[in-house]
């Protein structure tokens, strides 16, 4: 079993690995969905907080599951991310 | 091919850090990424504009915003028409006098037009005092709930010899009034007579025997809406 360095999720062959800047970008879209829909929306707060982390939690297992498809495909096709 | 991907991860994470960064700078009034997005009045809250008015540094957009003067359609016929965008706040009757009372929000267009076609006979001012206790104000119809004695007063006289009255009132804290009807300027009906910059309320002095047709509440665009048939 061999060990990947945490710093290996981050930098990766003198660039950044793609899950650490989709993941990035995700959290960015994520925050600024959410204040949008908090102002157009007029949701109490906590009715929206349940909507929002119910899309979260599914769009967020999504992306782990493309992640994980993706970093398998690379495996096959001989390639490193 | 190792550069230009690095270039394109750096672009993604600075946009992402960039819009993460608005929204904290920002909170809790919206980004301006989010501008786009939203419609005036969740663009600019009112405790935003407050504070703009207070320290007396706007957001260009929203003077840009605030400045719009459309164009209108004015109604043809023998009528009165709004002489500005808001909500009426009151139609109060008095022996001598109908006070018709627009309110006007930071978000409605601030031109305001004649209500009638006629002569600029006087244009007043008023608003030296500028007093902040509502109690100093009480009992005067066209002032309820307000503490703004500024104001501009445009006497219409119209064809007939009805006189009419637009009083352009604003806020103590906003106090800035531009009037462009000029006295023996011959005015058609819903041409620009003014424009406050900030807040407040237009009041219309009319004769007695007119009769409003629209209600407390109701919403008028100004130069467009028929408030009295004649």
């Amino acid at each position: 079993m061999s060990k990947v360095s945490p710093a290996k999720y981050i930098w990766t062959d003198g660039r950044f690995a793609w899950p650490f800047v989709v993941t990035v970008a995700y959290f960015a879209a994520a925050v600024f969905l959410f204040d949008l829909a908090w102002r157009v929306m007029k949701l109490p707060i906590d009715e929206l907080l349940i909507a929002a982390s119910v899309v979260f939690a599914v769009s967020f297992a999504g992306l782990l599951l493309a992640f994980r498809m993706f970093s398998r495909g690379s495996k096959r096709g001989g390639s490193s991310s | 091919m190792r550069i230009p991907i690095l270039i394109l991860q750096v672009a993604i994470l600075a946009a992402s850090v960039t819009v993460v960064m608005c929204q904290v700078w920002n909170f809790p009034f919206p980004s301006p990424i989010a501008h786009p997005f939203l419609s005036p009045k969740e663009r600019w809250p009112e405790d935003q504009i407050k504070g703009w008015v207070e320290s007396g540094v706007f957001e260009p957009a929203f003077v840009q915003f605030f400045q719009r003067d459309p164009e209108r359609t004015i109604p043809p016929g023998n009528n009165l028409v709004a002489p500005a965008d808001g909500v009426i706040k009151g139609i109060v009757e008095t022996p001598e006098k109908k006070y018709y009372i627009v309110g006007l929000s930071f978000w409605d267009v601030h031109v305001v037009r004649t209500p009638v076609e006629g002569v600029v006979t006087s244009v007043y001012e008023e608003g030296e005092v500028v007093f902040r206790d509502k109690s100093e104000t009480e009992g005067l119809a066209f002032l309820k709930e307000k503490a703004s004695p500024v104001q501009k007063t445009v006497t219409i006289q119209t064809d007939v010899g009805q006189e009419y009255k637009v009083r352009l009132i604003t806020s103590w804290w906003a106090s800035r009034l531009k009037v462009s009807a000029r006295v023996g300027q011959r005015l058609n009906k819903g041409d620009r007579i003014g424009r406050i910059l900030l807040g407040s309320s237009v009041v219309i002095d009319a004769p007695t025997t007119d009769a409003f047709s629209t209600k407390v509440g109701e919403r008028v665009v100004a130069g467009e809406t028929v408030i009295c048939q004649k």
